[in-house]
């Protein structure tokens, strides 16, 4: 029944996934406890999440000084949006173990997101920094707590110091040019958010945020632009809002599925646009689209082991398709088995000897096995065609 | 000496407690539903089908319909969709203010039962100027205009109005768009949801549930231009109100007309449910431009389109410039939208601490009311979940949950106050000095349960000043008045308006608070029309009833 649309919801989902599977270290507990604990584990593995939580409880009871129990029983608890009992487990954690900063960032997190009290969740997340000064989750989730109390001045220079210690962070920047909006910054909002949007063209909020900084230097033009750029990237998601529902009105309907995939496509969220493609491949197995769009996302995500399937199933159906061929040499040469990705890229040459990407692949395979003077001989072969004027 | 300087610290703290300006003083209110003889209860008609209606709940309106100088009560009722034979129909019902502190229920003598239908909100105004005030009630279903004949009956004039709007409509405002003396009427419509349709079970967690407003498509807003014989011409289309509908376009639920940038006509915001408010600019030419992108006040801050259900207009930071403040779902923060000038709004949720204090709460009726009469305006929401089985998904979020009364500093910041203890799935907020003490009293509705009229004890206590702004012309109040007041170098402006909150018509009188002061420096009213009058050394804790032909009640000098 949550609405989709939660200022800040997306941290929650991002960092109780990733927590929950990290830290898997754990100190010597009595063997009925660590059993037990073995089992949450597994079964967080499998995704069982009762069966963890339950798990983790048996730990506790077994050993109440078991820290990873707690802690990630807290994260359990957080995940299902039970947030008293979070907060009591993850407090726990840290009153056992004060050097653990997940623990102090999860509590802070806990606190900030699930409970709503921004006042208290400062000093965790601070101690988290203290014992890890880059933090970079405990960084950005500060400087999110220091919006929320309008201390802005110390929003910004965490949320700076989460942008240098996390460059790619989209999140991090956006928050940092609210910030500096918030401020009435608005010529560094500006600017932050420049880079933002640059990086990631397809973040709607950093369009909005940017088009109001530039309205507010009276920059009309540039702010409208941004502006509309951020409604027509609203529609695009609203586009699939409409597309998703009608996968769950009829989870056969490939159709939605490839749209779906598609806009995912064109924002690089390449995550998203695996799990639509996949439905879609279990709708239609036999579609060749399908499968290369998924070849060529898992090859984005680095999947290559999943690429490799998803090539390899491509190249039996269709043996004379060069394309395939020279996708799964590419793969393979990505996992550095260095023979079968020049079989592959050969025979895609022999399928299509005008084809010049696929000789240029061809010839980097050569080198990296070894093979100098094919990789010298495909070179020469490529400059014949390049001057000859072959595909581009 | 120890014997002495205890009296001595005694006496200093005394004069402390009587000299600190603007101090708080303890203001409650009291439930006083039953002794002022209410008996209202909501009906919804949910019986287990899950139909979306069922979920909006009704508001009312402090209104005077016998012109007797007190504000009657008139509280909306949905009803039950299959009613069981030779059951009493659920009817909206009318409550004439004995002036006593108690309430008569006169819904038959009136006729304004708005039998039959499902009734959601009320509009207030004197359409066809004729010197009492008529009652516009939105439906799922066809609306209906009840006329007053001036002695507080009422004749249905629906069909000869041609306002019979017979989309899902909410709220509703009456409002003079085009400045010609006749007030047009403003009709936010929701979404296009038929009962007969056989729409797929929503659930979560295995349990059925109401569906969210994302399934289904928004319905058009209206506006009727008032023809100035008891007639309306729909002037949607050719006023620009460009409200799409559709799958993520104008889901409206509150609207609030203002003067947002001070040029003398009206504009029209209005609240959508999970989709981007809409600010109406007013050209000047009977025309309107959506406009709330580029204001800076259809999202919140951070690009989200929010689930806005109710709204209200007002200068919450006294730099003269109207703000608009709208409650949201719960996962969201009400929001404050600060209006910095140059037709430019600001989120400014968070820097006034309305923020956090909301994010686990679902608003809907509010209003920026002065509820202690210290010259700030303060915010009242009244809080209560859709979704029943919110509980099963999370222990932070509750189905029924506190209302919140949230204190003006001065600074721009607002503190919770203590306000009744009561927790109901509230909705509408009525506001209004229904006993003529001087201060803001409150109706709350609550979603298939009874009202909440709460008095408001202590407000008073503090200096105030109340006017009422009549339209010289027509006699009837003037709504689109500004009104600035000058008082110990602060200014306070208000705008004579009755639209705001949810589903909800409020005292359309404007009172002002004074806190200590005895006198107001100067009053400064600007019509509708243009014309101003300015009133100079008023005192305090009185009435005063104005036109732009001068004093009609209070005993003042005046100058033009």
């Amino acid at each position: 029944m949550k609405r989709p649309h939660q200022r800040f919801a997306w941290l929650i989902a991002a960092a109780f996934a990733l927590a929950l599977l990290a830290r898997v270290g754990y100190m010597a507990p009595s063997s009925g406890a660590a059993d037990a604990y073995d089992d949450g584990v597994a079964a967080l593995r499998r995704r069982d999440a009762d069966a963890a939580m339950a798990a983790f409880a048996r730990v506790i009871s077994t050993d109440p000084t078991f820290v990873d129990a707690h802690y990630r029983l807290g994260l359990l608890y957080g995940g299902q949006a039970q947030w008293k009992p979070a907060v009591a487990s993850l407090q726990s954690a840290v009153e056992l173990d004060p050097s653990h900063a997940d623990a102090h960032c999860e509590l802070g997190e806990a606190y900030l997101i699930g409970i709503v009290q921004a006042a208290k969740a400062v000093t965790p997340l601070q101690r988290a920094l203290e014992l890890e000064p880059h933090h970079p989750r405990a960084l950005r989730l500060l400087g999110v707590a220091l919006l929320r109390l309008h201390r802005l001045i110390e929003a910004v220079e965490n949320l700076t110091h989460a942008v240098e210690v996390d460059p790619g962070d989209p999140d991090a920047r956006y928050l940092l040019g609210l910030a500096h909006y918030q401020n009435e910054e608005y010529h560094l909002a500006v600017t932050v958010l420049t880079d933002l949007v640059a990086l990631w063209p397809w973040h709607a909020q950093g369009h909005a945020t940017l088009g109001n900084a530039h309205l507010r230097t009276e920059d009309v033009v540039a702010g409208r632009r941004h502006l509309r750029t951020f409604e027509k990237l609203y529609r695009d998601s609203e586009r699939v809002q409409v597309l998703e529902r009608a996968t769950q009105a009829d989870p056969t309907n490939a159709d939605a599925w490839m749209q779906i995939a598609q806009q995912f496509v064109n924002r690089q969220e390449w995550g998203r646009a695996g799990e639509a493609l996949r439905a879609y491949v279990r709708v239609l197995p036999a579609d060749e689209r399908g499968q290369e769009l998924l070849g060529y996302v898992y090859l984005q995500m680095d999947a290559y082991e999943l690429a490799l399937d998803v090539y390899g199933g491509l190249v039996t159906q269709h043996p004379t398709a060069p394309e395939y061929h020279n996708s799964l040499g590419i793969v393979y040469l990505l996992l550095g088995d260095h023979g079968p990705a020049i079989d592959h890229l050969l025979r895609a040459t022999e399928l299509d000897d005008l084809e010049r990407p696929y000789l240029l692949n061809l010839e980097r395979a050569y080198r990296r096995a070894g093979d100098t003077e094919r990789a010298d001989e495909t070179a020469r072969r490529y400059g014949k065609m390049t001057s000859r004027g072959g595909s581009p | 000496m120890k014997r002495s300087s205890r009296p001595r610290l005694w006496r200093t703290c005394c004069a402390l407690l009587l000299t600190i300006p603007g101090a708080v003083r303890a203001v409650t209110f009291t439930d006083v539903t039953e002794q002022a003889g209410i008996r209202f209860r909501h009906v919804n008609g949910a019986r287990g089908d899950y139909h979306l209606p069922e979920t909006l709940g009704s508001g009312g309106a402090f209104v005077d319909v016998d012109n007797d100088g007190d504000l009657d009560l008139y509280l909306v009722n949905g009803r039950e969709w299959d009613p069981a034979p030779g059951t009493e129909p659920a009817v909206s019902v009318l409550y004439r203010n004995d002036g006593d502190g108690s309430f008569t229920d006169i819904t038959e003598r009136a006729g304004v039962s708005n039998s039959g239908s499902y009734g959601h909100g009320v509009a207030c105004a004197d359409y066809d100027n004729d010197g009492d005030t008529d009652l516009y009630v939105t439906n799922f279903g066809a609306n209906r205009l009840y006329r007053n004949d001036g002695s507080g009956v009422f004749t249905d004039a629906t069909e000869r109005a041609g306002v019979g709007d017979t989309r899902w409509s909410t709220s509703a405002a009456f409002v003079d768009i085009d400045r010609d003396g006749h007030l047009d009427l403003y009709v936010v419509n929701y979404i296009r949801y038929d009962l007969r349709a056989a729409y797929p079970a929503c659930s979560e967690g295995g349990v059925r549930g109401y569906c969210h407003p994302r399934n289904f498509e928004g319905a058009r807003d209206r506006l009727y231009r008032n023809n100035g014989d008891g007639t309306f011409a729909d002037a949607t289309e050719s006023a620009g109100i460009s409200d799409p509908g559709g799958p993520f376009h104008g889901k409206g639920l509150g609207v609030v007309a203002a003067d947002f940038d001070d040029d003398g006509w009206p504009d029209i915001y209005v609240a959508n449910d999970d989709t981007p408010n809409y600010l109406f600019y007013n050209e000047r030419d009977g025309t309107f431009t959506e406009i709330a992108v580029l204001a800076g006040c259809a999202y919140s801050a951070d690009g989200i389109a929010q689930a806005g259900m109710g709204v209200d207009a007002g200068d919450y930071d006294g730099d003269g410039r109207t703000d608009i403040f709208v409650t949201n779902f719960s996962h969201e923060t009400n929001t404050l939208y600060r209006n910095a000038g140059s037709g430019a709004f600001m989120d400014a949720s968070y820097r006034a601490r309305l923020g956090e204090e909301s994010y686990l709460r679902l608003g809907f009726g509010t209003g920026f009311l002065d509820f202690d009469n210290d010259g700030h305006l303060d915010v009242f929401v009244a809080n209560g979940h859709i979704f029943d089985s919110v509980e099963r998904a999370t222990d932070v979020v509750t189905y029924a949950q506190p209302n919140q009364l949230f204190r003006n500093d001065g600074e721009g910041a607002y503190t919770e106050a203590p306000f009744h203890p009561r927790v109901d799935v509230s909705r509408g907020a009525i506001f209004g000095d229904i006993d003529n003490d001087g201060d803001t009293d409150l109706v709350v509705t609550n979603l298939a349960g009874g009202p909440q009229l709460l008095r408001n004890d202590g407000g008073a206590r503090n200096n105030w000043l109340r006017l009422r702004i009549l339209d010289a012309a027509t006699h009837r109040d003037a709504i689109g008045a500004t009104v600035a007041l000058r008082t110990a170098g602060e200014t306070q402006t208000r705008e004579v308006r009755a639209a705001y909150s949810y589903l909800c018509s409020n005292d359309l009188r404007v009172l002002f608070g004074l806190g200590e002061q005895a006198e107001v420096d100067e009053i400064r009213v600007r019509w509708p029309n243009g014309a101003s009058r300015m009133l100079k050394h008023v005192p305090a804790n009185r009435e005063i009833v104005l036109s732009q032909d001068g004093i009609i009640k209070g005993d003042l000098p005046t100058t033009r």
